[in-house]
């Protein structure tokens, strides 16, 4: 993804294509919508730019720390699997779910939230 | 110090025998034609109570009649037969898109321009289609994607039942997840099968699902 996809802070670009979506939402009432951002924050992250992928919106940057997470934590389970009994790879995963649905519910309400302030901060300016 | 091998007690390093059990302490030769002359508080040898074997790892589904674990080189086969029917189809998808556009705007660059903007839309959206139908609907319907089918392969969870739509969603999701450590994660997962007792992937893992080869 990271060869393919490229990005700055306007558009995406597909093998150097740019990517044209443009967002109905804000088109239409000048106001962009939760996703908006998204596809460019998730590729500036994969380049290791996070903080400009935060600006964009915050669910880019999440979304990829997120997977990797998620992965790291997978490649970690595979090893421990072999030395761990069943009852302790239950409580493992256990953990693992609870941790993962946390995140994932934290992630949202700040996503959420920053789309708020977005929309709220546009309102106050007109 | 030296351990027992037996109960695990600690000895002195030049002790023969243990204190504690009186069994001969490892790297300690007996003397040829003198019995082991336990030393210690009890002379009568103390009575092991056996231990049940520990078992590691999650026990396997019950397996069908005539089914195995479906070995690495039929799992990658399968793949690649998903990949390719994949690529396929998105090419019949752009000749169709592209006939479209080249019928409605003409041969002029703005068609050229036009296709290659939906082209572009097109590409993720259409690999997430298609993956999702295969790798999490039809999974979950009939236990292997079309790939797997091909190949006899039926993907089931601890009990032997089809996975649901959530577990084969979570699975593909773990899969994507392992593609975002760079290098080392899909190419683990890949391989995982060729050293695992059960022959399964990382992504199996997440979700407790076993690949089976069907008879």
């Amino acid at each position: 993804m990271r060869v393919i996809f490229t990005a700055d802070n306007n558009f995406a670009y597909f093998v150097g294509h740019r990517i044209q979506v443009v967002c109905a939402a804000r088109q239409h009432f000048g106001v962009p919508c939760p996703t908006c951002g998204l596809t460019r924050g998730i590729v500036l992250s994969l380049h290791g730019h996070i903080g400009e992928a935060w600006r964009l919106s915050p669910a880019g940057p999440l979304a990829v720390l997120g997977m990797l997470g998620m992965g790291f934590t997978l490649l970690a389970f595979g090893r421990l699997e072999r030395r761990r009994t069943s009852d302790d790879l239950s409580r493992i995963k256990c953990w693992i779910e609870r941790s993962a649905l946390a995140y994932g519910a934290l992630a949202t309400v700040i996503w959420i939230s920053s789309w708020v302030s977005v929309i709220t901060r546009l309102l106050v300016k007109t | 110090m030296a351990f027992c091998t037996n109960c695990g007690a600690p000895n002195q390093d030049a002790a023969q025998f243990c204190t504690t059990c009186g069994a001969r302490l490892s790297g300690v030769p007996a003397a040829p034609g003198q019995p082991p002359t336990p030393v210690g508080p009890s002379l009568t040898p103390p009575t092991i109570t056996p231990q049940p074997a520990v078992s590691y790892g999650v026990p396997g589904p019950p397996l069908p009649p005539g089914a195995t674990y479906a070995v690495w080189a039929d799992r990658v086969v399968g793949y690649l037969i998903d990949s390719l029917l994949v690529g396929a189809g998105m090419a019949v998808l752009y000749l169709i898109v592209g006939g479209f556009f080249a019928m409605l705007a003409g041969a002029g660059s703005s068609a050229a321009s036009g296709m290659c903007c939906m082209m572009i839309i097109l590409f993720p959206l259409a690999s997430l289609l298609v993956g999702v139908y295969n790798r999490v609907y039809l999974v979950a319907q009939r236990g292997s994607s079309i790939g797997q089918g091909v190949m006899k392969l039926k993907v089931v969870d601890g009990n032997g039942n089809l996975l649901t739509m959530g577990t084969a969603a979570i699975r593909l999701l773990a899969q994507v997840a392992l593609s975002f450590v760079p290098v080392v994660g899909p190419l683990l997962d890949l391989l995982w099968p060729l050293w695992d007792e059960k022959r399964q992937t990382l992504h199996d893992k997440a979700v407790g699902s076993y690949v089976l080869k069907m008879p």
